[in-house]
């Protein structure tokens, strides 16, 4: 796609945006103030990163169409925030700003800037470990995580890339992207990379398709972690997944002379405890009658600070912050979502081609997500004491994390964690997004429906596809869901006119 | 060809899961395992009083419980074995032995235990083993001490003999019976083969689904057939087949109907690989995991992308092939990576390739039937030119 092209497209979703934003006025002079305040705010971080950005970096902005994809971040975060109020609009915006202000840029310098000695890694690969080498890292999956947020149709000529090569356009988007994207040829720097840390996970479509792109970036020496499967019902395996673990770091020393720093290593450590204690504090509100960190509130930090980038300062002050606020939402009986009529839990991943669906959820139908499948962890805490301790308590993680979980090893896997999160969360429906493309997922269709019918909880199916929207639409999602509220749960809209509408150009 | 009425009992072996050489060794008091998977240590069920049974649907029609539970984009094989699993024929099985191998499948196995199926009868066996993506000896240990616990298990509850002396005789045993395949199985490398490729995909598949003593008379009842029948006396194109599980000889007949010979056959079901010689010096259940773990051609390994191309291309060589028909199961992720990686590097060598996808029951033959003669006369195209 041309730039030409790219502007063109990008013009009718902004304005289609503005649209939308400008009808949705704050509740209040002070909620529209931080409102405000927080634009600004988020605009003069991606002001100043694209001003002190090193000239390579520019250079990607003009060379990559998936880099000027990023400069759509803020108004995602608009689209997050419609109709939200209170702590909880603070609660997006400092997400967001600690987003933009601490974690943005950096990863991009080292691949633009120093691809040499930036080792690049896929999702779900323990990263703490390259942190505590102090190796630069880059996670090739990045692009592919949030260019459908960013927005939901500038990402079809990945897909049909691979699709072009013979891939079954069946085949799962999220594992096709980052393929897309480097056999586009838009990752050609990568190339230069010394090394690059691949797995098993999230699932075998994910782990099939590293092959066409280490392929693709000229044979680059890789690390593929073969992480055990059989983790929940024989945990002796963990000592297996400790051995993968250094073999990555003998690995990693032997292709950038890196060494372990294990006092960083115990650092991350210590914050990612300090993490799962403030999310077990965090999540404990959300089972109260007004949760006041529903939805993407829940969702996102976890994303961002306990999945994709663990153990960080930035995670543990965002996590302080967050909680703090919710507790504020909580001692004044604040509901994160202003009308909520609906407990809900999320199973699957969310729908990444419509990242905004959540406040969606909250202003049609006043559907509060309480957890999700995705953010939804038990407590390990990390033994800090040894390095095999912190080995250990990293492997523990990381063969809980999700998706990884839910769609490797026993059903149960599944299945009990379902009960689990219904046990504690108590929700009056389940909202399940099938994304069709998941076959370990969609493999347990059926178990999911008998659980629901034993467990006398509903269960909405949106097919969709988790990527690709040219599948199923958003109209289309959101048609499944209004039947199902409809029809099964009798409920009335909160406002019908989201029930249709027409929103297939925005971003 | 003359047909050989040698090949009737391996065909009637075909039509049913509980064919008549299952029942005959049931009656016999051996206990019948299922498994899924090539890489599953099935001579761990090749000891006196166990025999292995892999897992087909030829009795399954339509897929409608199998579609309920595993919803409809999963591959048809694996909805049609749990179709097969819920009608119950495969109520005859003691147990079954299952792999966390490809997710689709593990998926339709782990439905065994949630609709309570493994509950017919008692005892019955029912593990899953954690079999290794790549070559690491961590993995493959774990796999070893797996298996170990899965035959000490089936000793537990069926009194079976799985020693070290009971697996090294289940290991001979299956390295003779292999010899006595390959030496039908190599008769395909000839230039005019006394079996067609669809014969021995029948063969094959037979060999996978009846204990192997009781074919050892059938089979050399036929290798003495065919030793002394006369070939087709013209040449046609030699064809390998390479793709997806694909246990219906029915499709290698139908490429063959098109004016060629399938000569090779890279596929779970096939024996490219599945008649190899396991190691009979050292430890014997190793020895049986290390083969499987390391012998494979599963697109599931991760680090041996480029291996398996070399495999096909020696194997192109080795049989003289002309062409490959590259067959790919609808909603198979494994096997439609390989074709972003391995179908390219063989078109690349030079080898002409098709590519067709499939369902795991034969449907669609008339567009397969035109791919496949297209592509065959641009074979025989070629040789003319």
């Amino acid at each position: 796609m041309d730039m030409q092209e790219l502007l063109g497209r990008n013009i009718a979703g902004a304005n289609s945006l503005v649209e939308q934003i400008s009808s949705k006025k704050k509740d209040t002079l002070i909620d529209q103030w931080v409102d405000f305040k927080y634009w600004m705010r988020l605009w003069k971080h991606v002001m100043k990163l694209s001003a002190t950005a090193k000239p390579e970096v520019s250079a990607a902005y003009l060379d990559y169409p998936w880099m000027a994809e990023s400069m759509k971040g803020v108004n995602m975060h608009k689209r997050f925030t419609i109709g939200r109020n209170g702590q909880a609009l603070k609660m997006s915006c400092t997400v967001d700003d600690l987003l933009y202000s601490k974690m943005t840029g950096q990863d991009q310098e080292w691949l633009f800037c120093d691809p040499e000695h930036t080792v690049l890694y896929n999702i779900l690969v323990p990263n703490e470990i390259l942190k505590a080498m102090h190796v630069q890292n880059y996670m090739l999956e990045s692009p592919a995580n949030t260019l459908s947020m960013l927005d939901q149709n500038d990402i079809h000529q990945y897909f049909d890339k691979v699709y072009s090569l013979g891939l079954p356009q069946d085949t799962c988007t999220y594992a096709s992207l980052s393929p897309g994207i480097v056999l586009s040829g838009e990752m050609e720097v990568a190339k230069r990379c010394p090394c690059l840390i691949a797995s098993n996970r999230a699932c075998e479509g994910a782990s099939a398709s590293w092959a066409p792109v280490v392929e693709a970036l000229g044979d680059i020496p890789t690390y593929r972690m073969d992480v055990p499967e059989n983790f929940s019902t024989d945990p002796s395996v963990m000592d297996d997944f400790i051995d993968d673990i250094k073999g990555m770091i003998d690995f990693v020393h032997e292709h950038t002379g890196a060494e372990m720093d294990w006092d960083e290593l115990r650092h991350i450590c210590e914050n990612q405890n300090e993490v799962t204690r403030i999310q077990m504090e965090l999540w404990e509100l959300n089972r109260g009658p007004e949760p006041p960190a529903a939805n993407d509130l829940t969702w996102q930090p976890d994303m961002i600070w306990y999945n994709i980038n663990p153990g960080t300062d930035v995670a543990v002050e965002g996590y302080r912050k967050l909680l703090k606020l919710a507790k504020v939402a909580h001692e004044k009986g604040e509901c994160s979502v202003k009308n909520m009529k609906y407990r809900a839990l999320l199973w699957n991943p969310p729908t990444f081609m419509y990242a905004n669906f959540w406040n969606w959820l909250e202003r049609c139908w006043g559907i509060g997500i309480c957890m999700d499948m995705e953010t939804y962890h038990e407590p390990v805490l990390i033994d800090t004491r040894t390095p095999e301790g912190m080995l250990h308590g990293i492997a523990t993680q990381w063969c809980y994390a999700p998706m990884a979980r839910h769609n490797r090893g026993t059903a149960q896997n599944t299945i009990n964690g379902l009960s689990e999160l219904a046990r504690i969360y108590r929700p009056n429906m389940i909202l399940d997004l099938n994304h069709m493309a998941c076959r370990a997922s969609v493999g347990l269709t059926g178990a999911l429906k008998e659980w629901s019918r034993d467990h006398n909880v509903p269960v909405c199916f949106a097919d969709y596809d988790m990527f690709d929207n040219r599948v199923v639409s958003r109209q289309q999602i959101r048609d499944q869901i209004n039947r199902f509220m409809q029809d099964v749960m009798h409920a009335e809209p909160l406002d019908a006119s989201l029930l249709v509408f027409d929103d297939s150009d925005e971003w | 060809m003359k047909q050989l009425k040698e090949m009737e009992i391996f065909e009637s072996l075909l039509g049913t899961s509980n064919n008549e050489l299952v029942k005959q060794a049931v009656e016999e008091g051996r206990h019948p395992i299922g498994y899924h998977c090539y890489m599953t240590p099935l001579t761990i069920l090749e000891v006196d009083g166990l025999f292995p049974v892999r897992l087909r649907a030829p009795q399954v029609e339509s897929t409608e419980d199998g579609n309920f539970y595993m919803g409809a984009w999963l591959c048809s094989y694996s909805r049609s074995i749990v179709q097969a699993l819920i009608n119950g024929d495969y109520d005859f099985l003691d147990g079954l032995l299952g792999t966390l191998s490809c997710v689709q499948i593990q998926r339709a196995m782990q439905h065994e235990g949630l609709l309570d199926l493994d509950k017919k009868k008692d005892p019955f066996f029912y593990e899953m083993i954690d079999i290794p993506r790549k070559e690491l000896e961590a993995s493959e240990r774990r796999a070893i001490i797996e298996t170990r616990r899965c035959a000490d298990v089936l000793t537990d509850k069926f009194g079976v003999d799985t020693s070290a002396d009971a697996l090294c005789a289940a290991i001979h045993r299956h390295n003779e019976f292999n010899a006595l395949m390959r030496s039908i199985g190599d008769m395909r490398k000839e230039d005019k083969p006394k079996i067609t490729g669809a014969e021995w995909h029948t063969v094959m598949v037979a060999s996978l689904v009846a204990p192997h003593d009781l074919l050892v008379e059938p089979l050399e009842a036929l290798k003495a057939a065919l030793d002394t029948r006369t070939p087709d006396r013209a040449r046609e194109p030699r064809i390998m087949v390479v793709g997806s599980t694909l246990d219906d000889p029915a499709y290698t007949a139908l490429i063959e109907e098109q004016g060629c010979r399938v000569v090779a056959d890279r596929y779970c079901f096939g024996s490219m690989p599945g008649l190899e010689d396991i190691d009979e010096n050292g430890d014997p259940l190793e020895a049986i995991v290390h083969h499987y773990i390391t012998d494979t051609q599963c697109p599931r390994m991760m680090e041996e992308s480029k291996e398996r191309g070399e495999y096909v291309r020696d194997k192109v060589a080795e049989y003289h092939v002309d062409g490959i028909v590259f067959e790919t199961m609808k909603f198979c992720d494994l096997w439609g990576y390989e074709v972003v990686t391995n179908f390219h590097r063989l078109q690349d060598a030079g080898i002409p390739i098709a590519r067709f996808e499939r369902e795991y029951r034969l449907s669609n033959e008339g567009q397969i039937a035109t791919r496949v003669q297209a592509f065959v006369e641009s074979i025989r195209n070629k040789d003319i030119l």
